[in-house]
């Protein structure tokens, strides 16, 4: 059974990463689409990378701004969708 | 009053459209298919005949919470079923509605709802705590399934009230240059010259689906839902958060069977980019617009080329005029390097270009485009009344009699995915935070790819990270307006006068960016 930490440390690196230019301020409750994180363009590229390295597919109906507010939910989010 | 009828296209008289108001579009496309399809969101499907008792109960509720003809009412929801109804409830009331992104932070959100001074704000329960903190601003509450809402409230239509073409419909907030939220005031006469001219070109049936991909507080939005109203047709929300995710986009095109797409070009370069759009063929398509910026070349050919049995219509204006200019794209030859033009004036409108002469510029030469005509707004709100044509700041070639093509801006400001970017407010959010010296923003990349860039010198021995200075935008700005990199200087560049050298600034930036 995975938790959701197994999630979030890969993503969080990878927008660390990719988003914001390598600074490591980024925890688990700031929220990614109010502070522009990730932007509905930015989006496609993180969920692109979500998709392939855990290898699940995120429903449409799932992408919701509840699901995507911060790390913490999008973890719980893929625990969800992998159980 | 030379009003709502049609100039245009006219098959020997009759209206294509009755309407005097807005809120009367519901009742045309119930009168045409009151058991079809008005509204779609994801998992959920309304009718002509329930989106009516929904409206009208809605009314009802917002009447007892005291809603009098000329009020605004905040819309702060996500884009829903609810939203819509909740925004056709207000113009039943001979209010006006404003609506608030979902997505921006709470500090933003209150200062559009309080810059407007609603009666009433209709939100969801989570969101109406953090309201109640400041504002004593009463509230409609409409949480999950709150269709069900219905059951104590009457679905009778709320009394008539006394509303005429001029009276306010509804505010959009857009980028202001003063830091200070700027709310564009549309009278129910200049959404409808627009409609109507967009009803004409489109003749839209009970058998189409219109997209509706922009959010409800950008102008885009008013096209997707008026024009499926006025002609009984149905339209199928995208969610925000989808809105850019190519693959998804063309499933939703395929699966919603959408025949009349509406969009800023970046969405569609992107479901060309990322979501083999045009593999995927044009399924139900017929039209295709775009507006907010211009579409470049290459990809517009590649689909015009794609879909030859779709229309493709470039329509072009401001917030302040709605769309006042238009553009069918017939043929993009090979050999054409710029952006197809905007064309010709269209909803009733007139445009000309001004030298910087004064003189009205003649064919082949280049001014500001002025716009004058029923589209153009009230005025901002809160300020004094718009009066004459309205200058868009956009500079514009006249190629013939009647067409034009966009060249370029007048002052700072950018388009990021089709919205308006005025980079002094982005720098006086970014230099809001304590450890900045001095900050100037300019926008890097093209099209899909364009980037906004702060270049910040810091206070001595401070610094602070792209989140922190994010974080200060997002409280100040809408979330279009929020940097994307930050590029470190220890001084900004200077011209020999001590301007900020805004070329080299540019140059500087787009070589760290590549």
């Amino acid at each position: 059974m995975l938790t959701a930490d197994h999630f979030i440390e890969p993503i969080r690196d990878y927008i660390v990463e990719h988003h914001l230019d390598g600074q490591a301020d980024l925890d688990r409750r700031t929220p990614l689409l109010e502070w522009g994180v990730i932007d509905s363009f930015a989006l496609t590229d993180v969920l692109a990378f979500v998709e392939d390295e855990f290898d699940v597919a995120v429903p449409a109906e799932e992408l919701t701004p509840e699901n995507l507010r911060d790390l913490e939910t999008i973890g719980t989010l893929l625990c969800r969708l992998e159980a | 009053m030379d009003g709502y009828s049609y100039g245009r296209g006219g098959t020997g008289g009759g209206k294509l459209m009755a309407a005097q108001l807005l809120p009367d579009l519901v009742a045309e496309g119930l009168g045409r298919n009151p058991d079809g399809p008005a509204v779609r969101e994801p998992g959920a499907e309304i009718t002509y005949r329930e989106l009516n008792h929904l409206t009208n109960r809605l009314a009802q509720a917002l009447l007892q919470r005291g809603v009098q003809p000329g009020d605004r009412v905040a819309i702060w929801l996500p884009k829903s079923i609810n939203a819509v109804a909740a925004m056709q409830a207000v113009l039943r009331l001979g209010a006006a509605y404003v609506p608030i992104d979902p997505l921006s932070p709470l500090p933003r959100a209150r200062q559009v709802i309080n810059d407007c001074v609603p009666s009433v704000c209709v939100t969801e329960p989570e969101r109406a705590g953090a309201l109640s903190d400041t504002e004593a601003i009463p509230t409609l509450l409409l949480g999950e399934g709150a269709r069900a809402f219905d059951a104590s409230i009457p679905a009778a239509p709320p009394p008539t009230v006394a509303v005429t073409p001029d009276s306010l419909a509804y505010i959009l907030y857009t980028s202001g240059s003063t830091g200070r939220p700027k709310g564009v005031c549309i009278s129910h006469r200049n959404a409808l010259a627009f409609i109507e001219w967009a009803v004409a070109e489109l003749r839209p049936t009970h058998n189409d689906r219109l997209s509706s991909h922009a959010p409800f507080h950008f102008d885009l939005s008013v096209l997707d839902l008026y024009v499926a109203f006025a002609g009984g047709a149905c339209v199928s929300l995208i969610p925000e958060t989808l809105s850019f995710v190519g693959a998804r986009l063309v499933d939703f095109i395929a699966r919603e069977r959408i025949t009349i797409w509406y969009s800023v070009p970046s969405a569609l370069t992107m479901m060309m980019d990322h979501g083999g759009l045009l593999d995927a063929g044009a399924g139900s398509l017929r039209a295709v617009l775009f507006a907010g910026e211009p579409f470049p070349i290459v990809p517009l050919r590649r689909l015009r080329a794609a879909w030859p049995g779709v229309r493709m219509l470039n329509l072009y204006g401001p917030t302040e005029t709605n769309v006042c200019t238009y553009h069918e794209v017939v043929d993009v030859p090979s050999d054409e390097v710029t952006a197809v033009p905007i064309g010709s004036a269209c909803s009733g409108d007139r445009v000309w270009a001004v030298r910087d002469d004064g003189g009205e510029a003649g064919v082949g030469e280049t001014g500001e485009l002025l716009v004058d005509g029923p589209t153009v707004m009230l005025g901002y709100w809160g300020r004094p009344p718009h009066d004459g044509p309205y200058n868009t700041g956009d500079i514009v070639e006249r190629l013939d009699e009647e067409n034009y093509a966009y060249l370029g801006r007048r002052d700072a400001m950018v388009k990021i995915r089709g919205h308006r970017v005025e980079l002094g407010d982005v720098e006086a959010a970014v230099s809001a935070h304590p450890s900045v010296r001095e900050a100037a923003a300019v926008a890097v990349g093209a099209g899909l790819e364009t980037r906004l860039v702060a270049a910040v010198s810091f206070r001595e021995g401070t610094s602070a990270s792209l989140l922190e200075l994010k974080k200060e935008c997002a409280a100040r700005l809408p979330r279009y307006m929020i940097v994307h990199g930050v590029h470190e200087l220890t001084a900004l560049p200077r011209t020999s006068n001590g301007k900020v050298d805004r070329r080299a600034l540019q140059a500087i930036c787009e070589e760290v960016s590549c």
